[in-house]
């Protein structure tokens, strides 16, 4: 990463602290794009067995974009809070692309179920419907959608979820349980909890 | 739905899930009551909540990885990652389905192409989907496989749901004896599909019938089907529909278990979630577990259950359940609550089935009969125990048994006694007995069978079993003995030997059923074991989650014991005993009310006794029952029941203590007898009436440590009479006097911290002194000091408050703190308000002193509607102060606040 996008960052994130909203979206692009790079990167080696840690790729990116000396603790907390969005929109582009592609693309002939990875299309839609439903309780309690978007998209540790929410531990594990409760009625229910 | 609506309903999910399970359904239908509506959305919830364990269990990109790979040239590279099929098997074998099922190709899909399969022939059906034959067709040679496929009008989303589960489940295990997965997709049409191994072959009841295997054969056979089990255990996957028709027998003799379409995962990473949930899979009534039509948890007792259903069948040709009546209702009652017959008896009923059974078994009824009785009727009645906890620990130790029995070994099912064992050596080393008498027990059986047996799995067999005779001294002796010792010393001591203890007391209750004396000792071990894992009241480690497990089984097997026993002291204070944990329990975790019940049932227990006996062991826990409750009563607000149970305590105390002064219990208990009438006192607005009750106890006290400098216990004995001391000088209005208390109390305390730094107890004194330290300084006019110690207290609370499990008194005091500190940059009612709002749900609001906090934090925020509502919940809730009497200090307290709220509150209304 350039010296002077660091730079921007980190000057962005104080912003951020300083209580400047807009700071946000113009956060983000730089951060999606930085989540791809690095996330293309560890999967680009030979290794076999692909895992990705959110919480590693969102730890790298935070080293690589922030200037480390001017960081403030709380930088690190709203650092978390813009990547876990962006890693949501991240997966959620790329689930949805390969369904375009793969209904209407021109390679459409050729592929055979046999050849489709299907443990990774299972977990695609199971992604995509997550992120639906999600929107759905966004609508009843914008607040329990951002704790399940910090823990499932982002990886955010209960801990510090709590912090950059400003809520018990306790608060985080109650609103996670009843929000898969939620999601799973919403997806598997015929949405009878939509809003 | 509205959000406001989405709050209650969570809010009330969340109270419900803490529920134990069979108490969900009536809480919920009282806390619903006239909103059946709600009810409803609640029920959904939770059923949902049980079907979604693995939902959020991973971060969203798990398994997406490949997705996010840099796109390569070519644009099918990113979708072709690897694919799910293995190589086939040339020589697979095959399967036969159902039996009776609707064959009909209804869906005409005989013929259809199903990714690069062709349908052949249908053999198989069941509720989500059909069974196919199928062969691959694009190869040199036609390979067969069974292919399952949702049938097109079942495709919803739970159905697919499932379908998934299944694949998932499968693609996890590799067995000889589980029909393999070979490859799954989705059709051109949507439909989900799993390819298996085509097994060809007769489902397992009829192979015996048709092979007419003997006892021992069919015994073998079953063993092997027990090996496919537990290897799935150790994957951890829970079969749940284990039955004759989903195991086929090859015409080579192999068993195969098929379909694991609602087999469940579980794993150390879904253990507390699992706790939690209500199984709400479709079963086979025949072979339902007690557990799965309770609807309680499924665990791999379960999968043991249902073999011994199997083995009862293969072996009787009949079902364990007795029903006279062929419905559902009665074999739902019968598998909950009625013993099936032994086996061995099962076959000499005298009808013409028993004859055709016997007759492809061992000939006649007799022979049958004579080859059950004994170790098989055992092996089966073991694995078919209503309680999963009395079953086999596992598939594997029904297994070992079966192989125990047919080597002629013990089996470990079989009550343990000394001839019995003895019966099995000499029936199999009858040379060898002369050299075996005479030498001890143990060494018998170490030198005896390394001399005559070679066999190296048959002498650790032996190793073991003494191993076993040795840990359950050792753990006896931890448990019930040597622990009184350990309540003494240091928590981590304690938590060390949890483990192996426990590990006793799980195989110990597999045999308990059938031998009262080991019930006693297990359900005691079961009491032991809760209290070193949680009792508050003791040092402890602060497992409560744990603890109410263990209480639960303590209870249930000593009321039997009592009931069974009505004239045994023994059991009735095992009974008592067990009532009066659970109830501490439960009144520490804030359900005051709930504890009312066992204490008094406790004291019931004891009653006719005591009265007999009045210096033995049931007096001493009539002793602490009474005391107990006093305290409960002294904190719902009842302070005359309060007052009575104090006075009882006393007066036991004096008698046991007069009778035998060495009993340093019976002292200290006189000692609390006194404090709690103090505390009840100065509650009513009598701190004249308290001071020589307390200046007695301390007294006491003070005399103990003496003469016990080194018991921590005794210490902390000190610190909380100080503590109430320096409470009830307060309120006399004699300041400086509780300042010189609460620092004696809190130095106290921070010595018991600084000993035993793990033990939560200690850790939630030293506030509590603070606390109140802070507010006689005040008092005193000693503001700085009062602001640094206000400031240390709500310091050291913050992480008793966070904590996944925070006590209610921690809470209370934190919120007291933070709504009435009078210094500014310490108080925030807004911080507060959330802490308060937990407080009372935990309490469940019955509790004034909590809702008026919450008031307090309420009207701290300017809420004041809220405010004066809560207020009049709080003193709705107290007793009506009797006329000529003047109100309880609280009343007036809880008056004042409202009258100042709705004074504030006027202005505000138009």
């Amino acid at each position: 990463m350039d010296a002077p996008t660091s730079h921007e960052i980190t000057r962005l994130l104080g912003e951020l602290n300083r209580g400047n909203r807009d700071a946000i979206d113009m956060l983000m692009p730089l951060v999606y794009d930085e989540l791809r790079r690095i996330a293309g990167r560890h999967l680009g080696h030979e290794r076999q067995d692909h895992t990705l840690q959110p919480t590693a790729l969102v730890h790298e990116a935070f080293l690589r974009m922030v200037d480390q000396d001017s960081c403030q603790w709380q930088s690190r907390l709203h650092f978390l809070s813009v990547a876990a969005t962006m890693m949501r929109r991240v997966l959620i582009d790329h689930a949805k692309a390969r369904f375009r592609h793969k209904r209407g693309g021109p390679g459409q002939q050729k592929i055979n179920i046999d050849d489709m990875n299907i443990a990774v299309e299972e977990r695609a839609v199971e992604v995509i419907a997550i992120d639906e439903a999600l929107r759905k309780l966004a609508l009843l309690d914008p607040l329990q959608a951002r704790v399940v978007e910090l823990r499932f998209f982002g990886g955010v540790s209960v801990e510090e979820t709590a912090q950059i929410l400003e809520l018990s531990e306790a608060t985080i594990k109650r609103y996670t349980n009843s929000a898969r409760a939620y999601l799973h009625m919403a997806i598997y229910r015929g949405g009878k909890a939509g809003a | 739905m509205t959000g406001e609506r989405w709050k209650q309903l969570r809010d009330l999910f969340d109270e419900v899930l803490e529920q134990p399970v069979s108490l969900r359904e009536t809480f919920l239908a009282v806390r619903t009551k006239g909103d059946p509506q709600m009810a409803g959305e609640v029920r959904e919830l939770l059923a949902s909540y049980a079907e979604s364990e693995s939902m959020l269990a991973q971060p969203a990109v798990k398994g997406l990885e490949a997705l996010l790979q840099p796109p390569a040239a070519d644009p099918d590279a990113m979708v072709r990652g690897g694919s799910a099929a293995r190589p086939h098997d040339p020589d697979a074998t095959i399967v036969a389905g159902g039996g009776d099922a609707d064959l009909s190709d209804t869906g005409g899909m005989i013929g259809r192409r199903v990714g690069p399969y062709r349908l052949i022939k249908k053999i198989g059906s069941g509720g989500m989907g059909s069974v196919f034959v199928a062969a691959r067709d694009d190869r040199q040679f036609e390979q067969r496989v069974a292919i399952k496929i949702v049938r097109p009008s079942m495709n919803t989303q739970q159905i697919t749901q499932r379908f998934l589960q299944e694949r998932r489940v499968l693609a996890g295990l590799e067995h000889p004896n589980i029909a393999r997965l070979l490859d799954g997709g989705t059709s051109s049409e949507g439909l989900p599909y799993l390819v298996m191994e085509y097994v060809e072959g007769v489902t397992i009841d009829r192979y015996c019938e048709e092979q007419r295997l003997n006892v021992t054969d069919r015994l073998k056979l079953f063993r092997t089907v027990c090996d496919a089990v537990h290897y799935a255990h150790r994957s951890l996957v829970i079969h749940r529909d284990i039955k004759p028709v989903n195991i086929l027998v090859t015409a080579e003799g192999v068993p195969k278990l098929l379909d694991f379409g609602i087999a469940k995962l579980v794993g150390p990473g879904t253990e507390t979630d699992a706790g939690l949930t209500v199984d709400t899979a479709p079963m086979t009534p025949e072979y339902a577990s007690p557990e799965q039509v309770h609807g309680d948890q499924v665990t791999t007792a379960t999968d043991v259950y249902a073999l011994g259903v199997m083995l009862y069948r293969l072996l009787t040709g009949r079902s364990p359940h007795r029903i006279e009546k062929n419905t559902s209702a009665a074999l739902f009652q019968a598998i909950a609550s009625r013993e099936p017959l032994r086996p061995s008896q099962a076959v000499v009923a005298k009808d013409a089935e028993s004859a055709s059974n016997a007759a492809t078994r061992e000939g006649s009824p007799e022979r049958l009969s004579r080859s059950l009785a004994g170790d098989v009727d055992v092996i089966i009645l073991t694995a078919l125990q209503k309680d999963p906890a009395r079953r086999y620990a596992s598939v594997n130790a029904l297994s070992d048994d079966i192989v125990a029995h047919l080597d002629g070994f013990p089996v470990s099912a079989q009550p343990d006694t000394v001839t019995y064992r003895a019966n099995k050596f000499i029936k199999r080393h009858t040379a060898g007995v002369a050299m075996a008498i005479g030498l001890a027990a143990a060494l018998v059986m170490a030198t005896v069978t390394s001399v005559y047996s070679a066999d190296q799995a048959r002498r650790e067999k032996l190793a073991a079993e003494t191993r076993f005779q040795d840990v359950r001294q050792l753990a006896r002796f931890i448990l019930l003995e040597f622990d009184d010792e350990l309540r003494q010393g240091e928590t981590s001591a304690r938590k060390v030997l949890l483990p192996k203890a426990l590990d006793y007391l799980n195989k110990l209750s597999v045999e308990a059923s059938s031998d009262p004396g080991l019930q006693r000792e297990v359900a005691e071990g079961y009491l032991k074991m809760g209290a070193i894992q949680g009792d508050l009241y003791g040092p402890n480690v602060g497992d409560s989650q744990s603890t109410r497990g263990h209480y639960r089984k303590a209870l249930e097997m000593a009321e039997k014991l009592a009931a069974a026993n009505s004239g045994s002291e023994a059991d009735a204070v095992l009974a008592a005993k067990s009532n009066s944990m659970t109830a501490n329990l439960m009144a520490l975790g804030g359900d005051r009310r709930a504890a009312l019940p066992h204490y008094k049932r406790a004291l019931t227990l004891l009653e006719p006794f005591a009265a007999r006996n009045p210096n033995g062991p049931p007096a001493q826990l009539q002793l602490e029952v009474s005391q107990r409750l006093g305290c409960v009563d002294y904190q719902l607000g009842d302070t005359p029941q309060a007052l009575a149970n104090y006075t009882r305590a006393l007066e036991i105390a004096r008698r046991l203590a007069k009778a035998s002064p060495t009993n340093t219990r019976a002292v200290r208990s006189q000692a609390a007898a006194l404090e709690g009438m103090a505390e009840v006192y100065t509650r009513m607005g009598k701190p004249a009436e308290a001071l020589p009750k307390l200046t007695e106890a301390l007294a006491i006290l003070e005399g103990i440590l003496d003469n016990n400098p080194t018991q921590p216990l005794v210490r902390h004995g000190v610190a909380t009479g100080s503590r109430v001391l320096g409470d009830t000088l307060a309120a006399a209005g004699r300041h400086a006097d509780a300042v010189a208390a609460f620092r004696r109390a809190l130095a106290l305390t921070e010595e018991l911290a600084k000993g035993d730094p793990r033990n939560r107890q200690y850790q939630r004194d030293i506030p509590i002194a603070l606390g109140r330290l802070a507010d006689v300084l005040l008092q005193t006019g000693a503001r700085a000091e009062a602001h640094d110690v206000t400031k240390r207290a709500l310091t050291a609370l913050w992480p008793l408050v966070d904590a996944a499990e925070p006590q209610v008194y921690d809470l209370q005091q934190f919120v007291w703190l933070l709504v009435t500190t009078p210094f500014d940059g310490l108080r925030s009612a807004a911080r507060a308000l959330p802490y308060a709002k937990q407080l009372v749900e935990m309490t469940k609001g019955t509790q004034p002193a909590m809702l008026d906090s919450l008031a307090r934090a309420y009207y701290g925020v300017g809420d004041r509607s809220r405010a004066v509502e809560t207020e009049r919940r709080a003193l709705a809730l107290l007793p009506p102060a009797r006329p000529g009497e003047t109100a309880s200090a609280l009343r007036r307290e809880l008056e004042e606040n409202l009258a100042k709220f709705e004074g504030a509150a006027k202005p505000a209304a138009p």
